[in-house]
């Protein structure tokens, strides 16, 4: 009798010791997110059609922002900027009204009108790369985007726009001397402002003879 | 056993009882991550929690015996930098399990279920911002190496992707070799000297750390080739931030790691205390340092 309850007894501890030493988890649940397939070409061609223009319509002039942020660079960084994260880099959507002075193989240098005095910008038209149209637009909130990747592709798509339909056209038909009106985004780094490398990737450009 | 039991009342008392943060770490064998984790203990205690570090020593195994030795031992938080994106998974689901809530610091899980929140380096944003400049340097032209980190870390194939997510849109950059060196400096000299005898006609390399970089700038120093070959590095190291100053690495991408320590102790510390709207992902931006703006840095951090 003493024998059982000793076997008993020593299954119980067994299988207490397994049961506890062993979790079994569904596959699903540990890659529960990868298979969601977020489609950020649409997403991004969506945005770009049905929102970012009205957001455009709202950006500020350059000048404006220029002046607030040497005013009081705190209230123009919230009022003006965004950010999906957290960091010095601050994202603004600008309009600005320049004059050619050089075409260059990757940007265009345009010589902007301040209130009372010139500056110049680089408006880019090669290298538009980076979170700055996302960013500034403040049309996407990174707590929707649990997937990193996500993010990274909507800024991807949002620039090949620019890259694929904004650019060529123009490129093809800005000249030296020509006046260009352009809307778009700016990086900004809030610790070390350098208005003289100030790049604008556009989004919206036009040729003002 | 009357008297015992007052004892262990006692020592269970609130009032009594400073509440314990553990700090689990992928490695104490990079300077890097030791400034991560000493951080992060630092804020712990500055916010009123006895703080312990755990190395995992790059082993999902030892990490896993940290994890469940921590919810033994009572800890209230996990401010986590992962060893394995996937391989990492199952241990913060058991602490989520014991209600143990972890913090990620730099390194993504690939899981949105599992840490309450993960405060990472933006790595893709800062690779773009690395290529860009890479192909300005390169003149859109010329032929490269990349030397990948561990193939099992997000950050690698983030680092990678928006790295290629640029340079691929010119066919004059040729990539001739691509290894992994596991984000270990010596490993990266080796696969560099092998790569240099295959390939003597390189015009830059693509480390995915600073760790990496400097050794691949050891075997071009060794093998003659140090002035005609650009090294890009990625984190902000001290090594790589005095080496940009002298002119001998190109570039690195500036992590913020007292950025991340601190936000997942702050967010330890709100969690304790009743918060729980976390966002899943917070990426913190990553600043391209070149020879033009290094005068703006320090080592793991801006001046």
């Amino acid at each position: 009798m003493n024998k059982y309850i000793k076997y008993l007894l020593l299954i119980i501890v067994i299988g207490l010791v397994a049961y506890k030493s062993v979790y079994v988890k569904k596959l699903s649940e540990m890659k529960v997110a990868t298979n969601e397939k977020f489609d950020a070409a649409t997403f991004s061609k969506k945005l770009w059609d049905d929102k970012l223009p009205a957001k455009l319509g709202g950006a500020v002039d350059l000048p404006i922002f220029i002046n607030a942020t040497q005013a009081n660079p705190a209230d123009a960084f919230s009022k003006y900027t965004n950010a999906l994260g957290i960091g010095n880099y601050r994202y603004a959507l600008i309009k600005a009204e320049g004059v050619v002075i050089n075409i260059n193989e990757d940007d265009i240098t345009l010589q902007v009108k301040l209130d009372d005095s010139l500056m110049i910008a680089k408006l880019a038209t090669e290298f538009v790369y980076g979170n700055a149209i996302r960013d500034a637009s403040g049309l996407v909130d990174v707590k929707d985007f649990p997937n990193t990747m996500d993010l990274n592709n909507i800024s991807e798509e949002l620039n090949k726009m620019v890259r694929k339909t904004v650019l060529p056209q123009f490129k093809a038909a800005v000249k030296k001397g020509d006046k260009v009106i352009v809307s778009g985004a700016i990086e900004i780094h809030k610790e070390h402002i350098k208005w003289n490398e100030l790049e604008i990737i556009p989004v919206q450009l036009q040729i003002v003879q | 056993m009357l008297s015992c039991f007052f004892i262990q009342c006692k020592s269970n008392s609130p009032a009594d009882k400073k509440h314990k943060v553990a700090i689990v770490v992928s490695t104490l064998n990079n300077p890097w991550f030791v400034f991560l984790a000493n951080t992060a203990a630092e804020k712990a205690k500055a916010l009123g929690y006895d703080a312990k570090i755990f190395d995992s020593q790059n082993n999902t195994a030892l990490e896993s015996d940290h994890f469940e030795n921590i919810i033994v031992a009572g800890f209230e938080a996990i401010l986590f930098n992962s060893t394995d994106a996937d391989g990492s998974v199952a241990n913060v689901l058991k602490a989520k399990a014991a209600g143990v809530p972890v913090f990620c610091m730099d390194r993504e899980i690939n899981s949105n279920i599992a840490a309450t929140s993960q405060i990472l380096s933006d790595s893709y944003s800062g690779s773009v911002a690395i290529a860009k400049y890479f192909t300005q340097q390169l003149n859109k032209k010329g032929n490269y190496v990349e030397i990948l980190g561990i193939v099992g870390d997000n950050n690698t194939w983030a680092r990678s992707k928006g790295f290629h997510s640029v340079v691929d849109n010119y066919p004059g950059l040729k990539m001739v070799a691509q290894q992994s060196a596991d984000f270990d400096r010596n490993k990266a000299m080796e696969v560099m000297e092998s790569i240099l005898q295959a390939h003597p006609n390189i015009d830059a390399v693509f480390c995915g750390n600073d760790g990496m970089a400097m050794g691949a700038y050891q075997a071009l120093v060794s093998s003659g080739k140090a002035d005609k070959v650009k090294v890009f590095g990625f984190d902000g190291a001290e090594d790589v931030i005095t080496a940009i100053n002298e002119n001998k690495v190109a570039a690195t991408g500036m992590q913020f790691p007292k950025v991340m320590a601190e936000t997942a102790a702050q967010f330890a510390d709100e969690y304790i205390k009743g918060r729980r709207d976390f966002p899943q992902k917070i990426p913190v931006a990553v600043e391209l340092v070149t020879f033009k703006n290094i005068q703006d840095y320090i080592a793991y951090g801006k001046k």
